[in-house]
């Protein structure tokens, strides 16, 4: 009886927790989220945890190198490896960010923003159809953090991402961290992004830490998640009760029972929400 | 106009080569500037890929210290930025990057720690076993080829980076490579999920050369015996070295003969 969709509360798979997966399928955590390109290997270990936990857990795969936003063609190399990554372990989801990560065949491994125009959105609304068609299946899509704008924007992210869902179909996975990043670097109402994007949608709330740096909030992922995005996780969890939740650390990464002592408290402000 | 190619190029412009985003593409807020914002890309772009770099050469970086690693990182990346979707080719081409610098153990350290990494997420498959070749009838190994598995390396280096590898890994003390009287021959390679190293002594990487190449078995024991011609007994030296081989999942099918597979033997 989760609250949260069918696959409830889940934690990324990183190898620093491989040996203690290896060692006992940990309680407490109902699903893994894998960074596809990780395992877009030919082999060895991170193939064999990755098979290993599969037994065990429900997974989905998280990429960030689609590049959903760029102009250079979409891979067709890239697409087939993700297409035999997804027969080999069958994921729940398969999920990229709304951005670009290089241009002219040079790849820059950042999620990078995008202007939020009608040109744009025509232009991604069709690559989305165009991945969807070659994996025959749903693209989540992500929030990214942002930290600059482009001028001459047509509309808002929150218009950009419920056009592009309406226009192609495509699910997306809300970052609660990156909409507090992004509103405090833009000086947005983050709660006027939650009421924007289309519940029905909503397959996914991601949530992490992140750092404040000279003024700018940074999407760091190497923090537990603080007290104002629990805040608006709440509010989160309260728009999309059908929303799978996952909590992120990609750096200073703590062992498992800490991260799931923090999943825990997720789990308890979702309960909440479902009881108020 | 800020079409989305001309945004895309000049923020890719501006965080590879700090080039000048012309005014008026990027939203200048009363906080914080274009300039401040941009930066933040720029500076990200340079730490994740450094710190990528880093981790896949830690011998390397610790050898040169952070300062001179991230120098190393910056020059690399100006000359070779990155072409493929995953951050774990990143540093293909730094051994060759290296190679015309002032100070040769750099390169073969990098050789060696892009060698450990190629075999350890090298493609898995069924390596031959001692039951693989029971069937052999012993006049039948002469004319038997066999290939290595992926992964599988002979790194030939003038400076002892095994050594030098190894210590660090047991102390941390990163101490610069010594120079070797002769170059070695150290094999690399991956069995199960573990990567491992070793010199090879000198009869035996002309051996496994014989066998890269695609030769016989008896060719192979021709290029053991060539290389020792002081030994005394060539064919159990050649039986000794292929049990090593078997046992360290080093080779895969043999062919010619065909050599009939234990149905049963997977994983």
């Amino acid at each position: 009886m989760h609250l949260s969709g069918p696959i409830g509360f889940g934690l990324g798979l990183r190898k620093e927790h491989f040996a203690e997966l290896l060692a006992a399928p940990p309680s407490g955590v109902d699903w893994f989220e894998a960074i596809s390109e990780n395992f877009m290997v030919a082999g060895g270990k991170p193939l064999a945890v990755l098979e290993h936990v599969r037994r065990d857990f429900p997974l989905v795969l998280h990429g960030v190198s689609l590049s959903i936003g760029g102009i250079d063609p979409l891979s067709a190399d890239y697409l087939d490896r993700l297409q035999a990554l997804i027969e080999r372990i069958e994921p729940a989801w398969v999920s990229d960010h709304l951005c670009w990560t290089g241009v002219d065949g040079i790849n820059l491994h950042d999620l990078l923003p995008l202007p939020y125009t009608q040109e744009c959105l025509a232009h991604v609304a069709g690559r989305v159809r165009q991945v969807q068609d070659r994996l025959g299946r749903q693209l989540v899509l992500e929030n990214p953090s942002t930290y600059l704008t482009a001028a001459g924007n047509d509309m808002s992210e929150w218009e950009f991402l419920a056009a592009l869902a309406e226009e192609t179909d495509c699910l997306l996975l809300l970052d609660v961290n990156n909409v507090y990043v992004s509103a405090c670097n833009h000086g947005f109402d983050p709660l006027r992004y939650l009421a924007a994007i289309p519940p029905t949608r909503v397959v996914q709330l991601h949530i992490a830490g992140h750092r404040d740096v000279d003024g700018f909030k940074i999407d760091t992922h190497d923090a537990p998640v603080c007290e104002a995005v629990w805040a608006l996780y709440a509010q989160a969890a309260r728009r999309f009760p059908a929303a799978a939740t996952l909590l992120e650390r990609d750096d200073a990464i703590p062992p498992l029972a800490e991260l799931i002592a923090e999943l825990d408290r997720a789990r308890a402000i979702a309960a909440r929400q479902e009881a108020a | 106009m800020n079409t989305l190619a001309d945004f895309q190029r000049a923020l890719a412009a501006h965080v590879r080569h700090g080039d000048t985003v012309a005014p008026g593409r990027i939203v200048d807020g009363p906080d914080l500037s274009a300039d401040a914002r941009l930066a933040i890309y720029r500076d990200a772009y340079r730490l994740r890929l450094t710190e990528a770099l880093g981790e896949d050469f830690p011998l390397l970086r610790a050898l040169l210290g952070a300062a001179a690693f991230e120098r190393l990182a910056r020059a690399y990346l100006a000359a070779c930025p990155s072409r493929s979707f995953t951050l774990r080719d990143l540093g293909r081409g730094l051994p060759g990057f290296l190679a015309g610098r002032r100070r040769p153990a750099l390169r073969a350290t990098a050789a060696f720690e892009w060698a450990l990494l190629t075999a350890f997420d090298a493609a898995d498959v069924d390596t031959l076993s001692a039951a693989d070749l029971a069937a052999v009838p012993p006049q039948g190994f002469a004319r038997l080829r066999f290939g290595l598995a992926p992964g599988v390396q002979v790194l030939r280096l003038g400076w002892n980076v095994p050594a030098a590898w190894s210590a660090w890994h047991a102390d941390g003390q990163a101490t610069p490579p010594a120079r070797l009287p002769a170059p070695i021959d150290c094999l690399l390679w991956r069995r199960e999920e573990r990567v491992y190293f070793r010199t090879l002594p000198a009869d035996e990487a002309a051996a496994l050369a014989a066998l890269r190449r695609g030769c016989s078995f008896a060719a192979i024991c021709g290029a053991l015996a060539r290389a020792a011609a002081d030994a005394e007994a060539p064919a159990a030296r050649a039986a000794q070295l292929l049990a090593t081989w078997l046992a360290e999942n080093l080779l895969t099918g043999a062919h010619e003969p065909a050599v009939a597979r234990r149905p049963d033997r997977h994983g």
